[in-house]
């Protein structure tokens, strides 16, 4: 099996991280380069940053990228406004591994096909946020949460695999930023025909979570933002990240 | 001391230039296919994210593999990265077009019926205390650093001189090698936290 990946996921507003709860509230959390550094220390296995100035269409923020590709020393995936091969191209140059593509690119699949052919697959992972509506299906809501599509998500999921991307990420909404514990039910919803690595995401909130996703070798990886961000119920702002002994563990179990 | 990082257009470069510079600032690091650069440099790094063939291709448009060889002969050390190491191999099962041919092998691909391609994420080496490139390299294991990988092919040797550092991945296949002033690493060491760090010291060093 494909070793199992613990990525924090954090999120950017202008040249702060922030965090939610299910993409609403955003608070501030800390500086990027001091939470990169921090995740140096911590070994970390990989550093996913999304740019929620990517919303309202801003431009990329290229400084602070470049500022936070100079101190990562990790592979760092960024997704944000990113629309455009020169963008991509740019990213990569300045030290960013993966970049992150999104529904709103689905419009335009010669980019994402183009993108793949030109950096690799392993360059372009994909972002698919994901929402359990009252009847209990799991519904893809776009990027700016305005309008809900009804295509089906394993439709969905075959079209951007056979985009060639290396990676989907899906982003379970309801349980994002809330700690509150993974909906292991999309496990079964997910009937992918391809062998593409996915990493999944929303509202873990403990090792013993990520051990059980690993276990499954159709999962390559866990995104965790809130609890390596946050502690307590009062959600005071502590970086972290497992520790040694669990992330030996974890590779044990994979090999 | 002055390194290159040979420009291939090809991948990331910049994290390498990163993570040397923050090792010592007496080092002048350059990223650059200009062959007076490359032949006044004391060491060579290759390194690259992309197709086998495309990388082959860049090579003779910037009329590079004569620059190269002759870095080769000179004795100076060179390090082979991803597929900067493949590249010093003959040919790819990737592509059609001849690679370097420093090392005697090739480049094969992983069987997609074994495990799942590309060999994604942070696997252990291990590696032989006769390579310079792991001397005093910390461990993750009891007895094995660890690395970030991101490839779908490997290098297969013909040569069973070289010091070999192998890795598990469906198969044992050969994560670094080492002979004479010719250095390859399949993983990224730049992506690599401490554990790249420390390799890299050891080439700084070599």
């Amino acid at each position: 099996m494909n070793p199992f990946r613990i990525m924090p996921i954090l999120l950017l507003k202008n040249n702060d991280c922030v965090k939610g709860e299910r993409f609403k509230n955003h608070k501030y959390v800390g500086d990027p380069l001091n939470i990169v550094k921090i995740f140096n220390d911590k070994e970390v296995d990989e550093i996913v940053i999304l740019d929620t100035n990517a919303r309202s269409r801003q431009a990329i923020n290229w400084t602070l990228i470049e500022k936070i590709a100079n101190e990562c020393r990790m592979p760092f995936s960024y997704g944000g406004n990113i629309n455009n091969i020169e963008d991509i191209r740019k990213l990569n140059r300045l030290g960013v591994e993966k970049i992150i593509l999104t529904q709103s690119n689905l419009k335009d699949s010669s980019f994402i096909k183009n993108a793949v052919k030109e950096f690799g697959s392993s360059t372009i992972s994909f972002l698919l946020n994901i929402e359990k509506n009252i009847f209990n299906n799991y519904i893809i809501k776009d990027n700016f949460f305005t309008f809900l599509k009804k295509e089906s998500l394993n439709n969905t999921l075959n079209t951007i695999s056979c985009l060639n991307v290396g990676e989907i990420i899906i982003q379970l909404v309801n349980s994002e930023g809330t700690r509150s514990g993974f909906d292991f039910a999309v496990l079964d919803e997910i009937k992918l025909n391809t062998n593409i690595p996915i990493v999944l995401t929303g509202g873990i909130n403990s090792f013993e979570e990520c051990l059980t996703l690993s276990k499954n070798p159709r999962i390559s990886g866990a995104g965790i933002g809130a609890h390596f961000i946050f502690y307590g119920d009062n959600k005071a702002v502590l970086i972290d990240y497992f520790n040694k002994d669990q992330i030996l563990s974890l590779f044990k179990l994979r090999i | 001391m002055t390194i290159t990082i040979l420009d291939l257009n090809l991948g990331n470069l910049k994290s390498i230039h990163s993570v040397i510079n923050s090792l010592s600032d007496k080092i002048y690091i350059k990223i650059s296919n200009d062959r007076k650069v490359i032949d006044q440099s004391d060491k060579l790094i290759i390194s690259g994210v992309g197709a086998f063939d495309t990388a082959v291709n860049n090579i003779e448009l910037m009329n590079l593999r004569n620059p190269l060889n002759e870095f080769r002969d000179s004795g100076k050390p060179i390090l082979g990265i991803c597929l900067g190491m493949q590249l010093m191999t003959k040919f790819s099962e990737e592509g059609n077009l001849n690679g370097l041919g420093w090392v005697d092998g090739n480049c094969k691909k992983f069987s997609g019926s074994l495990v799942q391609v590309p060999h994604m994420g942070w696997n252990i080496v291990d590696y032989e205390q006769e390579c310079p490139l792991f001397l005093n390299i910390p461990h993750f294991t009891e007895k094995h650093p660890r690395f970030y990988f991101v490839h779908s092919y490997y290098v297969d040797l013909n040569d069973e001189t070289y010091n070999i550092g192998k890795t598990q991945y469906g198969i044992d296949f050969i994560s670094s090698f080492s002979k004479g002033n010719l250095f390859g690493v399949q993983f990224h060491p730049e992506k690599s936290l401490n554990y790249g760090i420390s390799l890299f010291k050891n080439f700084l060093n070599i």
